[in-house]
């Protein structure tokens, strides 16, 4: 099923908001046309059992919600423990969609609450220590810049949640302004302002 | 430019998103400005870390794993939702069907149909027999009817 799931997917490139192509507007909102239109046909055939569909749609999708959920946890294993969740909600919730929206924005809201979910009840235990792979790149790259990225991702924890995603979406995950606003459901503007207030706001903590 | 810059024109600075106008205008200040300029160098640091560090990236594995604990946690489910969601009558009409057949098994060999093969011809005689009969038939409809109301949010719920 997993295999078989490649030729589904090499058809199905990701869709240009967030494979970083900036089309122009008429071709762009074509494309986004046919891409739900395709997801449509995905989810159709994954609610009739057929799995490797369900399997195009994680291998599509599961990029953007990854980094969704990294930006959100800063914890690689936890980020991929959350994917791996949103889609089991998403195939147990499937029956749900009912095309009103795209998939894509069905698929992202129910993966940003799950964030919010996420980062509650992460909030009420305490802090475990630094990602793990935040440490071991400080230690890989000491002299690579003069901030040690261990120290930029605990501060970056202090940080509310909708400026850390915007944040580390753009600065870690390297999406870009129109991508981020896609997965967030916000104007291009809010990105902006959020990734400006962001830097500033981790600037002073590291300063401090 | 006198004022000292924004956080989101520093911002965008970086991310090369203002106008050639903009930028010069910014890049003008920050040179002349000490403080904007250590705010500048400041985030410029800042983002090559996070640049450096690098995001995930999903693999294969990824997918792998995430349809290995879809497989685990569940089974079928969708279609089963879906179905329902396809037809949201079809839970109610077909318990009520049910209860109508079993009433019509319960009901033949000792009511109606007992009832009728002994019925005189007579319209008044086939209704004061009808009569201790519909008291059964009326109680079963509402017991079908119940049921159907009943199945029918959880069939829209689930
Ligand atoms: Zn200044």
């Amino acid at each position: 099923m997993v295999e078989s799931a490649a030729d589904e997917t090499a058809s199905a490139a990701l869709p240009p908001t967030l494979g970083g192509v900036a089309d122009p507007q008429s071709g762009q909102l074509q494309r986004r046309a046919t891409e739900a239109g395709r997801d449509r046909a995905l989810v159709a055939r994954a609610l009739a059992g057929e799995e490797r569909a369900f399997a195009a749609l994680v291998e599509r999708y599961g990029q953007p919600i990854l980094s969704l959920c990294f930006a959100s946890t800063l914890d690689a294993a936890e980020a991929e423990d959350l994917s791996q969740e949103i889609f089991v909600a998403v195939w147990r919730n499937l029956g749900r969609f009912r095309g009103e929206s795209s998939f894509s924005t069905w698929l992202f809201a129910l993966a940003r609450n799950a964030c919010i979910d996420r980062s509650r009840r992460s909030r009420r235990r305490p802090l475990v220590g630094l990602p793990e792979h935040a440490s071991e790149l400080a230690v890989l790259e000491p002299s690579a810049a003069a901030i040690d990225a261990a120290e930029v991702f605990a501060a970056a924890r202090t940080l509310s949640l909708r400026l850390r995603q915007a944040l580390l979406l753009r600065d870690v995950q390297g999406l870009s302004y129109e991508e981020i606003a896609v997965l967030e459901d916000i104007p291009v503007g809010t990105v902006r302002s959020r990734i400006a207030a962001a830097r500033a706001a981790l600037a002073e903590a590291l300063e401090r | 430019m006198n004022e000292h810059v924004s956080d989101e024109q520093l911002s965008l600075l970086l991310d090369s998103g203002l106008s050639l106008a903009a930028r010069e205008a910014v890049l003008t200040h920050v040179r002349s400005c000490p403080a904007c300029a250590e705010r500048h160098d400041r985030l410029v640091e800042l983002t090559a870390t996070m640049r450096l560090a690098g995001g995930l990236d999903w693999t294969q594995q990824h997918t792998e794993a995430t349809l290995a604990r879809v497989r685990s946690s569940t089974s079928r489910r969708p279609q089963i939702t879906a179905r329902l969601q396809a037809r949201d009558w079809s839970l109610p009409v077909a318990a009520t069907l049910a209860l109508a057949g079993i009433s019509a098994l319960f009901l033949g060999p000792f009511g109606v149909g007992n009832a009728l093969l002994t019925a005189p011809a007579s319209a008044s005689g086939f209704l004061s027999l009808a009569l201790p009969v519909s008291g059964h038939v009326v109680l079963l409809l509402a017991a079908a009817v119940a049921l159907g109301c009943l199945a029918y949010p959880l069939s829209r719920s689930r």
